[in-house]
């Protein structure tokens, strides 16, 4: 099918608003929104037609290690599924949002191509495509970082160009690598080759650090998550949900899932770094928010927390350990971006981010208040929102992997998560003395109220909805890890 | 600028931007494709724009023209995609189908729709960083 | 002798990252992002070296070829290492004027 709609569809839009640009420079939220509706609508409509197959395009008619391909598989159209909810949600939030800026046309362009960026890597077959698609991202990322053109903006712009374009060329040289061993660009016929080569090639091996400080740096694991507090709080709210949710997960976890699991192969090694590194991450993030006094920048330390969850999750080991992680990338997604519009909306009634000058917002905003709500309960994990499935069973798989100090030290991590975020509650919604300060403040206009309600629903039918969800989408994509440098031969037959 | 830079660059612009053009018309018969040709090009045309100042340059290449030329070369490649898609090879109905008719090997007219295709990105890079460099260079500190 | 032009590669690569790391004028910081791309451009053109090849341009009578899959993707990287330090020399005109220095340990004002 036209799988190739997914990336070429915003471009197309891009393209269109860039010259529309020049007449009018304030307008352009209502063919992104529409872009992105139809981008979620046939991504939803693939999750049921798929099937825990596999769909290959070749462009041109050019067979496989010739020409470039776009591969979904499932694990692709898991990405693809969070990537198209959280974007079309919030383009929707954006409509209204983007009153406080101007030159609006140019957000939105940056932002089509932030999302073809986005989903190019998911669908790329081709490990140049994939890169060209990462660096894509990079770019419009670093312009919507500094959109608002302040002080502080320029600042978390200028540091994460700097970490981001480092970690772009630490990637681009491990392919280098890849490329002389195997002499092709083709994901699917690295693989083949890699796997029936007799024994390891020590290029790889050299390469395997390469990629894997690479991707680090891109999904802000705990010594490379330097750029992250400064960039997720000062872009702009819309921006840090699509950040926080999906662009940590596309272009850091996809990225090594993908090359360390289908192409090189892990060795039981790679997955005790990763599993170590999830752990240092998963507290530091935690103990690290517990000091903050900007709103966004305890969620931007709580993003780093919950990747080390998902890290955890992949670095088990076990089919458990993995479909656990990709629940929680899933139910991270909704729940993160829900939380980035909840501060964005009490950034725009109240005009500040600092908690301290806050509170006592649940009577004046109560819609943010609701969905503030449900946001917390699926991040700290309470049933039956769809955060508590997914800890649930990342817990289950530690304890049956045997590790049984690291689950329990897990179960601490909750307390600390539970910690911080009723640390946002009871200062920025619930005590009461701060509330006369704020006496003009009403209720966000209502394309943001019906974003920030449809993510509060999804986060709630995540977790009600969790039997089909783990049908659906959870159990093909755990095949992936599964058939690991298999995936090659199942490419390529096609 | 000196005049004798003015000058200089009066007699070195013809030549470079022909190796620059020749460099992506003949992309698929040399290493090159359209992408090295047009920074080649957006390279003599930034060097006109420090030389000769953006007020020359404005009157005759605007950067709203610049932005068309670029997004419109663009436009063309994804629609010349779609007609391949659309089926004037019956066996291949592919995005990007080499359609034209393929010549003899290493001539000039050869290769489908390959050369059409360099040339079209050869001119959107070329006047994409045209535009980038003009849009930098009027840019104002606000003191 | 083989693997000494790799391992030049892989100096220039490591020198651009101590400029990254250490210096703290942003201008030099951008200089060695620059350097890094240089080195790894480099390496993708030491991959493509066979010994006794011509280069790829379509002749009658050669057999040898070296890879020609390097010239399609170092001007691509090329361009993206370019397009970056672009956007980069943009966003520190904007960051001077709004904090008036260069030096990156001066600004802090994002603390935490």
């Amino acid at each position: 099918m036209l799988i190739f709609t997914f990336i070429l569809l915003p471009i197309i839009s891009a393209l269109i608003l860039i010259l529309y640009e020049r007449i009018n420079s304030e307008s352009g939220s209502l063919i992104t929104f529409a872009t992105t509706l139809i981008n979620l609508s046939l991504s939803v409509l693939l999750l049921f037609i798929l099937n825990g197959g596999q769909m290959v395009y070749h462009f041109g008619g050019w067979p496989a290690p010739i020409g470039i391909s776009l591969v979904l598989d499932s694990f692709s159209l898991l990405m693809l599924f969070v990537i198209n909810l959280v974007s079309c949600v919030s383009m929707l939030y954006s409509i209204d949002y983007i009153k406080h800026y101007d030159s609006r046309t140019k957000f939105f362009i940056l932002n089509l191509f932030l999302i073809a960026g986005l989903n190019g890597v998911v669908l790329a077959g081709d490990i140049f495509n994939l890169y060209v698609f990462l660096e894509i991202i990079a770019f419009a990322s670093y312009a919507l970082i500094a959109f608002g053109l302040g002080k502080e903006d320029m600042e978390a712009s200028i540091r994460y160009q700097v970490i981001g374009t480092i970690g772009s060329f630490f990637i681009f040289f491990g392919i280098g690598f890849l490329y002389s061993v195997t002499g092709s660009l083709d994901l699917a016929d690295i693989s083949k080759i890699i796997y029936q080569s007799a024994s390891t090639n020590r290029a790889i091996l050299f390469a395997i650090p390469f990629l894997l400080f690479g991707f680090s740096l891109k999904a802000a694991l705990v010594p490379f998550h330097a750029w992250l507090p400064d960039a997720h709080p000062t872009a702009p709210a819309p921006v840090s949900a699509m950040l926080s949710g999906v662009v940590i997960k596309v272009s850091g976890i996809y990225g090594i899932v993908r090359i360390f699991f289908s192409v090189t192969g892990v060795s039981p090694t790679l997955l005790n770094i990763l599993l170590y590194a999830g752990f240092i991450s998963i507290f530091f993030g935690a103990f690290a928010a517990l000091y903050q006094n900007d709103f966004k920048r305890i969620l931007a330390y709580s993003s780093i927390s919950q990747i080390g969850y998902i890290m955890l999750g992949i670095g088990i080991g076990t089919p458990l350990g993995y479909a656990g992680a990709l629940l929680h990338i899933l139910n991270h997604a909704a729940f993160k971006s829900l939380y980035f519009m909840v501060a964005g909306s009490v950034d725009y009634a109240t005009g500040t981010r600092d908690i301290r000058k806050l509170g006592g917002l649940s009577k004046k905003l109560p819609v943010t208040f609701l969905a503030s709500i449900s946001s917390s309960l699926s991040l700290a994990g309470i049933p039956p929102f769809g955060g508590f499935f997914s800890k649930f069973i990342i817990i289950l798989a530690l304890v049956k992997a045997g590790k049984i100090t690291l689950s329990i030290l897990i179960i601490l991590s909750f307390l600390l998560t539970l910690a911080y975020f009723l640390k946002i509650q009871g200062k920025v919604f619930l005590r009461s003395q701060n509330s006369e300060l704020y006496p003009n403040i009403k209720e966000v206009p209502y394309s943001m109220r019906l974003a920030m309600i449809i993510m509060a629903i999804m986060c709630l039918g995540l977790g009600l909805g969790f039997p089909w969800v783990l049908k659906i989408i959870i159990n093909s994509a755990v095949h992936i890890f599964s058939n690991g440098v298999g995936y090659g031969n199942i490419i390529s037959g096609l | 600028m000196p005049r004798v830079i003015k000058i200089l660059t009066n007699y070195v612009i013809g030549p470079i931007i022909t190796f620059g053009v020749y460099i992506f018309i003949f992309g698929h018969l040399l290493p090159g494709e359209g992408f090295d040709g047009g920074m080649i090009v957006a390279s003599i045309l930034i060097l006109c724009i420090i030389v000769y100042g953006k007020d020359e340059m404005e009157k005759r290449i605007s950067v709203n023209t610049a932005v068309l030329i670029s997004v419109l070369s663009a436009i063309i490649f994804i629609i010349i995609g779609f007609v391949g898609m659309a089926g004037l090879r019956m066996e291949h109905k592919y995005f990007l189908d080499n359609f034209l008719p393929q010549g003899s090997f290493s001539h000039l007219f050869s290769g489908g729709i390959v050369p059409i295709l360099n040339i079209l990105v050869g001119f959107s890079v070329a006047f994409g960083f045209y535009a980038i460099f003009a849009y930098l260079s009027e840019y104002k500190t606000e003191e | 002798m083989g693997t000494l032009i790799y391992i030049s590669s892989f100096l220039l690569f490591l020198i651009g990252l101590y400029c990254v790391v250490v210096k703290n004028n942003l201008i030099k910081i951008i200089i060695g992002i620059k350097i890094m791309g240089y080195g790894v451009c480099l390496f993708y053109i030491m991959i493509s070296y066979k010994s006794n090849a011509i280069a790829p341009i379509v002749l009658k009578d050669a057999k040898n070829y070296t890879d020609p899959y390097p010239h399609a993707i170092i001007p691509a990287i090329m361009a993206a290492s370019f397009a970056a330090m672009i956007l980069m020399l943009a966003t520190s005109i904007r960051l001077y004027e709004k904090h008036k220095t260069l030096d990156m340990s001066k600004i802090k004002e994002l603390k935490g």
